[in-house]
């Protein structure tokens, strides 16, 4: 069974926002809401990296976990879904994602949070499959049509990778043995630390 | 016999009835940390896979291998 992820390479992104526009366009996402945006690190400097972000369908979501209403699940492809009937837009899982994939639309005159709105690995949602109700509440299901999501397949530089987490680790692992550099870039090295530089165990810290 | 009055009030009462019961709460179990919302459907579970997941998941492995443009360069240098 297919486990789905996405993964940036950052040594490829180069800030076009192709992705941005193409999940945009495929789920006519209202004004203010960004299901995927390009976060660039080191802006202006030379060597400045960028990377698109957005719900990365975490394996344990703590967005589910806080979630009051328990509107959230996760598909047996493990992507993470929620209900949008149930939601009550109280923000909590935009306070505990650690990628800020949550998205409030304002709704109505004074500025009101609406229901939550994310990306949804081009999913869908608990309406049946590319209904106009799913396309209204949650934007297209292109994985029911057998399809990977729009931002990863659109990429120009195949930066973006999304689709089953082996496969695409493989892709990128070999590109990175090919090109010979961009493990460092983004990654468990940069996440947790670089083997040559063990944590400081010399001065006395206790574990 | 039924006269028009008795019918009418069986009416009243009737819609009296229908009326009442939109004022009911349906009791809900929650259950904490469980997904209370709809029920979603298979991804292969619709007209264009009839419910193969096989199929569905060979399309999606060539989508898969659609993103490396190693293998695809190979592939057309054939």
């Amino acid at each position: 069974m297919a486990r789905m992820k996405f993964l940036c390479d950052a040594e490829r992104c180069i800030e076009c926002n192709g992705c941005v526009t193409a999940c945009k366009n495929e789920h006519e996402i209202p004004w203010g809401v960004n299901r995927r945006r390009v976060v660039t690190l080191n802006d202006g400097v030379p060597g400045e990296k960028s990377i698109s972000v957005a719900c990365m369908h975490c394996s344990d979501a703590p967005c589910m976990a806080v979630c009051p209403v328990d509107c959230f699940y996760k598909t047996s492809e493990g992507v993470v879904l929620h209900d949008k009937d149930l939601c009550i837009g109280c923000g909590y899982c935009f306070y505990a994602c650690p990628f800020g994939a949550p998205q409030f639309p304002q709704d109505g005159a004074f500025g009101l949070r609406g229901k939550m709105d994310k990306c949804t690995f081009c999913a869908g949602g608990p309406e049946p499959d590319n209904s106009q109700a799913e396309f209204k509440k949650y934007g297209r299901n292109r994985l029911a049509e057998g399809k990977l999501p729009a931002c990863a397949e659109m990429c120009s530089t195949k930066a973006l990778l999304g689709g089953d987490a082996d496969v695409i680790a493989d892709i990128y692992r070999n590109r990175v043995l090919k090109r010979g550099k961009g493990s460092e870039i983004w990654g468990w090295g940069t996440a947790y630390g670089k083997p040559e530089k063990p944590a400081a165990q010399a001065s006395g810290a206790k574990s | 016999m039924i006269t028009r009055k008795s019918v009418s009030a069986l009416a009243t009462a009737g819609a009296l009835a229908l009326i009442m019961a939109g004022c009911g709460d349906k009791p809900m179990v929650y259950r904490q940390g469980q997904y209370q919302g709809k029920p979603d459907t298979k991804p292969w579970d619709n007209d264009q896979f009839k419910g193969s997941q096989v199929e569905w998941e060979k399309s999606i492995k060539a989508r898969n291998q659609g993103q490396d443009e190693y293998s695809r360069a190979v592939a057309s240098a054939k």
